[in-house]
C-alpha cells in the first residue's frame, strides 16, 4: 500500500470539498444568514486546511497507484469526507451531537436521505445549510470521486480502478477511451437533467431554491427535502408528476442516455435490465394502487407531519394510483421522497415495498439497492440449477441483453447478494440490541442499507432517524456507504492483509 | 488522437502504453479475455474483448472516428482483414503489423486494393535496426533532422572525457553541438553543466552533421570496421538480416541448429555461408571459429536461447554480441551480461507507429529509450506565443515545461545550440527533446493560440 500517495490524493480530495461548499455559501448572502455563512465559510476553511496538510503530509509519494491503493483511496475518502462535510451543521448549530452531522451528511453523500433532523430543526435550520444537505446529494449522486477523476487530471489508469469501485453495478466499463472523458460525459448528462428537472420544477410554481434542492434530491435518488412533509408538502400533481419523472430517469442507467445521445434509440429498449425495471415498476404501481382502493386510511397532508392534522378518507382510483405511481417510483429507486405515510398503508403495500428497497434501480444509475440486473442475473442462475437437477448434462449460459455473463460476474454477484443479506441480518441484530422494535430495527437497516431514507413505524415516512441511539447512528452511516460502494470497497478496509505490504 | 489498437498482446500493449501516456485516446480490441483484463487493469484505455477481424467488433471499437488504426495481432491474416475492414469503415489511417515475408513482398495488393496505408512487420525493422548498427558500430540510433543539417546520433560510451571527475561544463566541446540526453541503467536524464558522463552511458548528441563526428570522438575510441559477422537463427529477423548485410561487403555465416531450414535458408540466401549448427552450443561455436567473428548477432524467437549465446560467444571470443530480446523487461539485464548491443522487436514496431502519430503535428520524429525521450522537429509559427521571449522566461515559468529541451535551432543556413537568453523567432526550424507527457503542453508554445 502506497500510504502516501493515497494521504496526498486525500488531501486533494479534501481541499475540493472545502471549494465546493462555496456554492452553498452564495445562498448565505442571498437570504442574509450570517450565523450560516460563518458555518459554511467555517467549514470550508477547515476542510481546505485538512486537504493542504494531508498534501504536505504526502509529498514526494512514489507514484505507484494500483488496484489496492485505488479500492483504498475511494473507501477512505468517502469515510473522511462525510466527517467535513457534516461540519456545516456543527458549526451552525443545527446538531449538538456531532454523530448527528455525521449521519446527516453521509446520508447526503450516500444519497441515502435519512435524516435525523426533526419537524422543529426544518424551521430553524438556515436555508444555505438546507441547499447543502441537498447539494450532498447531488455530489454523492454520480459520485464524488467520479467528479474528481472528471476534473483532476492526474489520475490515469488508477482512475479507471476508481470509477470502477465507485459506480454502481456488477461490470462497469468505460463509455470512452479515457476514463476521465468517461466521467465528464456522465456528469454532463446529468448537468443536463439537473438544468431541465430545475425548470420544470420552477414552471410548476416552486422558488428557484426549493426547485435547485428537489432537483438534487430526486436526480441523486437522494430523498432531502426542504420540507418536513417531503413532497407531500406541495400537495401538487404536477409536482409529483415531474419529480416521479426524473426520479424514473434517475433509476435509469446512464450509459443508455450516452447511447441515447448517439442517436441509438433502440438500444434503451433491448435493454434486458430497462425493461425488466420498468415492469417492475408498472406492475407494483398497479398491485398497490389495487391494493389501496379498498382500504380507508389516514394519509396526513399539508404543511405538517403530525398525525393530528391527518385527514382520513377512502382514496378513488386516481388518487390511489397517485400515491402508489409515486411512492413505487420513489422506493424502487432508492429516492425516498414521500407524498403520503405510507407506514399507514395496508401490509401487502407496506411489504411490497420493503422488498422494493432491497431491489433498487438499474446499474449505473444513482440508485442504491441490490440492482435490477443483479437480481435478474440471480433469477437466471437460480432458474439454470433448477433445471439442472433434473436434467444433469444440460448446458446454459447467463445472458442479459444478448451479452454472455462469465462465470467470474456470476461469482462476484452471487457472493455480493450473500454479503449483502448477512450485512442486512447482522444490522437488524445489532439495532434489536439497542432496543428499537422489531420493524423499526429491520427497516432502518434495509432503508440505510438500500440508500432509500425512511423506512417503516418509528423510522417511517414521517418520522425521523433522531431517536435512534448513537451507537445505532455511527452503525447506520457504516450501512449507508456500505450500500452505496457496494460493500467491497469498504469491506476491504477491515481486512488486515489489505493494508499489509505486499 | 483518437486511435484503435486490435491486439493487446507484446506489441499492442506497449504501444497502448506509449499512447496513453501522450494523453491519446485508445481502444485496444482484443480476444482473449485474461489479456483484456490485464490491459484494462494496467492502461487507460477502453478495452473491447472479440475478434478483431469482425466488423462488428471493430464497429463496437468506435473504428469509424479512429485516426489512427493499428493491426497488431500476432496473426498476419486477421491483422490484413482488420485493417482492411476498418479502412472500409473510414479509419483515416490503418497500419497493419505483417510478420510473414511473402506479404511484405507484395505491398501493392494490399496498399492499392485493400486500402492499407502502413504494413509494418517488427522482425523486418528489428534487422534494420541491427543493420544500421553493424554499419555504425557504437552508435545506437542516428537521425537526420533540418534538411540533413542536423545529426542525432545515439552512442555508447567507451571513453570520457569527464570520467576523471571532470564535470561537461569543463569539457571544450564545440558549440554546435548539444549533449542531449543521458541514459543509465535504464534512467533518462537531461544533463547540465554539472553532469559527469560515464563509460557504459548511452549518450545523444545533436548538432551539425560534421561536429557531431568530431565530438563522438571525445565519447567513443575509433571503431574497426565490423567485417566478419555471425548470425544466429534462420527465423524471420535472421534472414532479412542476412540479406540486408550480404547485399553489403560483409562476410555473413548464419548458423541455424535445423538442416531442412539451412536448405532452403541457402537457396534464399547468395553470398551468405548457411552453416547446420547449434549455436548454442560451445564446442560447436568453436568449431566454428566464433572468436574471428567480429560480431555475433542471436536472433531466434527465444530470450533466454539469445542471452546465453550471446554471453557464450563473447566468452569464446567474439569481438561483439548482439541479441534480440522480445521480453522487454529482460532488456536491461542483459547488458549487465556482457552482451554489447539489444534489439527489441516490439518497440522498434512501436517507435515506428509513435512516428506516424506524430507526422500531423511534427515534421519529424525520433523515439529513444523505448519512448523515455523524444525528439521531434517543427516550425516555429508566426504567432506562438514563445516569440520574443526568452528560452529561460518560458521554461522556467512552469513546472510542466521541465521535460523538455530546445535541442537546436535551424535559422536559415545557421544551426544554433542555444542557452538560456536566446530568443525564438518565427520561422525557425526547432529541434526539440522532450518527455512524451510534457510535450503535448510544450508544443502549444510554438503554435498560434
Amino acid at each position: 500500500m502506497n500510504y502516501r500517495l493515497v494521504t496526498k490524493y486525500l488531501g486533494h480530495f479534501c481541499f475540493a470539498i472545502g471549494l465546493l461548499m462555496l456554492p452553498s455559501a452564495l445562498w448565505a448572502v442571498v437570504y442574509r444568514e450570517w450565523g450560516g455563512l460563518g458555518a459554511l465559510l467555517g467549514s470550508a476553511g477547515v476542510s481546505c486546511v485538512t486537504g493542504y496538510l494531508l498534501t504536505l503530509a504526502g509529498r514526494n509519494a512514489p507514484s505507484e497507484f494500483h488496484q489496492r491503493e485505488g479500492l483504498g483511496l475511494v473507501g477512505l475518502s468517502w469515510i473522511l469526507l462525510a466527517a467535513l462535510g457534516g461540519l456545516p451543521y456543527v458549526f451552525g448549530g443545527v446538531f449538538t451531537n456531532p454523530v448527528d452531522a455525521y449521519f446527516e451528511c453521509m446520508s447526503g453523500f450516500t444519497t441515502t436521505g435519512s435524516s435525523v433532523m426533526t419537524a422543529e430543526c426544518f424551521a430553524t435550520t438556515p436555508k444555505c445549510i438546507m441547499f447543502w444537505r441537498s447539494f450532498t446529494h447531488w455530489l454523492g449522486g454520480m459520485g464524488i470521486v467520479v467528479l474528481f477523476i472528471a476534473v483532476l487530471p492526474y489520475l490515469g489508469a488508477g482512475g479507471k480502478q476508481m470509477f470502477k469501485s465507485e459506480s454502481p453495478g456488477p461490470d462497469p466499463r468505460g463509455l470512452k477511451p479515457r476514463i476521465k472523458d468517461t466521467a465528464s460525459v456522465l456528469y454532463k448528462i446529468y448537468f443536463g437533467f439537473t438544468i431541465a428537472q430545475t425548470v420544470a420544477l420552477m414552471l410548476c410554481g416552486m422558488s428557484l431554491f426549493d426547485a435547485l434542492c428537489h432537483t438534487f434530491g430526486s436526480l441523486a435518488t437522494g430523498g432531502f427535502s426542504t420540507q418536513a412533509a417531503s413532497v407531500g408538502a406541495y400537495d401538487s400533481v404536477a409536482v409529483e408528476t415531474v419529480i416521479a419523472f426524473f426520479m424514473f430517469c434517475a433509476g435509469s442507467n446512464f450509459a443508455l442516455y450516452f447511447s441515447l445521445l448517439g442517436g441509438n434509440w433502440k438500444a434503451i429498449f433491448k435493454d434486458t435490465e430497462w425493461r425488466v425495471y420498468l415492469g417492475i415498476l408498472v406492475g407494483c404501481t398497479l398491485a398497490i394502487t389495487v391494493n389501496l382502493m379498498g382500504f380507508e386510511g389516514t394519509f396526513p397532508v399539508g404543511d405538517s407531519p403530525l398525525p393530528a392534522q391527518a385527514k382520513t378518507f377512502s382514496p378513488s382510483v386516481g388518487e390511489a394510483l397517485r400515491h402508489a405511481s409515486f411512492n413505487v417510483v420513489s422506493v424502487m429507486t432508492t429516492t425516498g421522497f414521500c407524498t403520503v405515510d405510507f407506514n399507514t398503508w395496508p401490509n401487502f403495500s407496506r411489504m411490497l415495498l420493503v422488498v422494493l428497497m432491497f431491489v433498487g434501480g438499474c446499474a449505473g444509475s444513482t440508485g442504491g439497492g441490490i440492482k435490477v440486473v443483479r437480481v435478474v442475473i440471480l433469477l437466471k442462475m437460480a432458474y439454470a440449477r433448477l433445471e439442472q437437477t433434473f436434467r444433469p448434462k444440460m448446458v446454459r449460459v447467463v445472458r442479459v441483453s444478448g451479452h454472455v455473463v462469465d462465470d467470474g460476474v456470476q461469482r462476484t454477484v452471487y457472493s455480493f447478494f450473500v454479503l449483502y443479506l448477512m450485512w442486512f441480518m447482522v444490522g437488524s441484530l445489532f439495532m434489536s440490541l439497542l432496543g428499537l422494535p422489531f420493524q423499526t430495527a429491520v427497516t432502518s437497516v434495509a432503508a440505510t442499507l438500500n440508500n432509500i431514507g425512511p423506512g417503516l413505524s418509528a423510522v417511517g415516512a414521517t418520522e425521523n432517524f433522531a431517536l435512534v441511539p448513537t451507537a445505532g447512528k455511527l452503525f447506520l452511516s457504516l450501512c449507508m456507504v456500505l450500500g452505496r460502494l457496494e460493500l467491497f470497497s469498504i469491506m476491504v478496509l477491515f481486512v488486515p492483509s489489505f493494508w499489509r505490504r505486499a | 488522437m483518437n486511435i484503435c489498437i486490435a491486439g493487446g498482446g507484446r506489441v499492442g500493449f506497449h504501444l497502448a502504453r506509449l499512447l496513453t501516456i501522450e494523453n491519446h485516446d485508445v481502444t485496444v480490441i482484443e480476444r482473449d479475455p485474461v489479456r483484456v483484463e490485464q490491459v484494462d487493469f494496467a492502461l487507460d484505455v477502453r478495452t473491447v474483448t472479440g475478434n478483431a477481424s469482425s466488423i462488428l467488433m471493430l464497429k463496437e471499437a468506435g473504428v469509424e472516428d479512429a485516426d489512427i488504426f493499428v493491426a497488431a495481432t500476432g496473426t498476419d491474416e486477421v491483422n490484413l482483414i482488420a485493417a482492411a475492414t476498418a479502412k472500409g469503415l473510414m479509419a483515416k489511417k490503418v497500419v497493419a503489423r505483417v510478420e510473414n515475408p511473402e506479404y511484405l513482398e507484395s505491398t501493392i495488393l494490399f496498399e492499392s486494393v485493400l486500402g492499407i496505408d502502413y504494413l509494418l512487420s517488427p522482425d523486418a525493422l528489428t534487422a534494420l535496426e541491427i543493420g544500421r548498427y553493424v554499419e555504425n558500430p557504437g552508435i545506437v540510433a542516428s537521425e537526420t533532422f533540418g534538411r540533413g543539417v542536423v545529426q542525432l546520433q545515439q552512442l555508447r560510451v567507451t571513453k570520457s572525457p569527464t570520467t576523471g571527475g571532470k564535470r561537461l561544463r569543463d569539457v571544450a566541446m564545440p558549440p554546435g553541438v548539444l549533449l542531449g540526453v543521458i541514459s543509465r541503467k535504464g534512467a533518462t536524464l537531461i544533463p547540465h553543466g554539472d553532469s559527469i558522463v560515464e563509460a557504459g552511458d548511452l549518450i545523444t548528441l545533436i548538432g551539425r552533421r560534421e561536429q557531431v563526428e568530431s565530438v563522438k570522438t571525445l565519447f567513443h575510441g575509433t571503431e574497426p570496421r565490423l567485417d566478419r559477422i555471425a548470425i544466429m537463427g534462420g527465423d524471420r529477423i535472421g534472414l532479412h538480416l542476412a540479406q540486408m548485410l550480404e547485399r553489403g561487403k560483409y562476410t555473413v555465416k548464419l548458423l541455424d541448429w535445423n538442416a531442412e531450414k539451412c536448405n532452403q535458408l541457402a537457396t534464399k540466401l547468395n553470398r551468405a555461408t548457411v552453416v547446420c549448427r547449434n549455436g548454442a552450443s560451445r564446442t560447436e561455436l568453436e568449431d566454428e571459429h566464433i572468436e574471428d567473428a567480429d560480431v555475433f548477432i542471436a536472433t531466434t524467437d527465444d530470450d533466454e536461447v539469445n542471452i546465453m549465446a550471446g554471453v557464450l560467444a563473447k566468452e569464446i571470443g567474439a569481438t561483439r554480441a548482439i541479441a534480440v530480446v522480445h521480453e522487454p523487461d529482460f532488456a536491461s539485464l542483459v547488458g549487465k551480461l556482457g552482451i554489447d548491443h539489444v534489439v527489441t522487436p516490439r518497440a522498434s514496431l512501436a517507435n515506428r507507429v509513435l512516428k506516424l502519430v506524430h507526422q500531423d503535428k511534427v515534421q519529424s520524429i525520433a523515439v529513444l529509450e523505448e519512448g523515455q525521450v523524444e525528439i521531434v522537429e517543427f516550425v516555429v509559427d508566426g504567432e506562438a506565443p514563445i516569440i520574443g521571449k526568452t528560452l529561460k522566461e518560458v521554461f522556467e515559468s512552469r513546472r510542466g515545461y521541465r521535460g523538455a529541451l530546445v535541442g537546436t535551432i535551424v535559422r536559415g543556413e545557421e544551426v544554433i545550440v542555444p542557452r538560456g537568453d536566446d530568443e525564438i523567432q518565427a520561422g525557425d526550424s526547432i529541434i526539440m527533446i522532450a518527455a512524451p507527457e510534457a510535450l503535448d503542453g510544450v508544443l502549444k508554445l510554438f503554435r498560434k493560440r
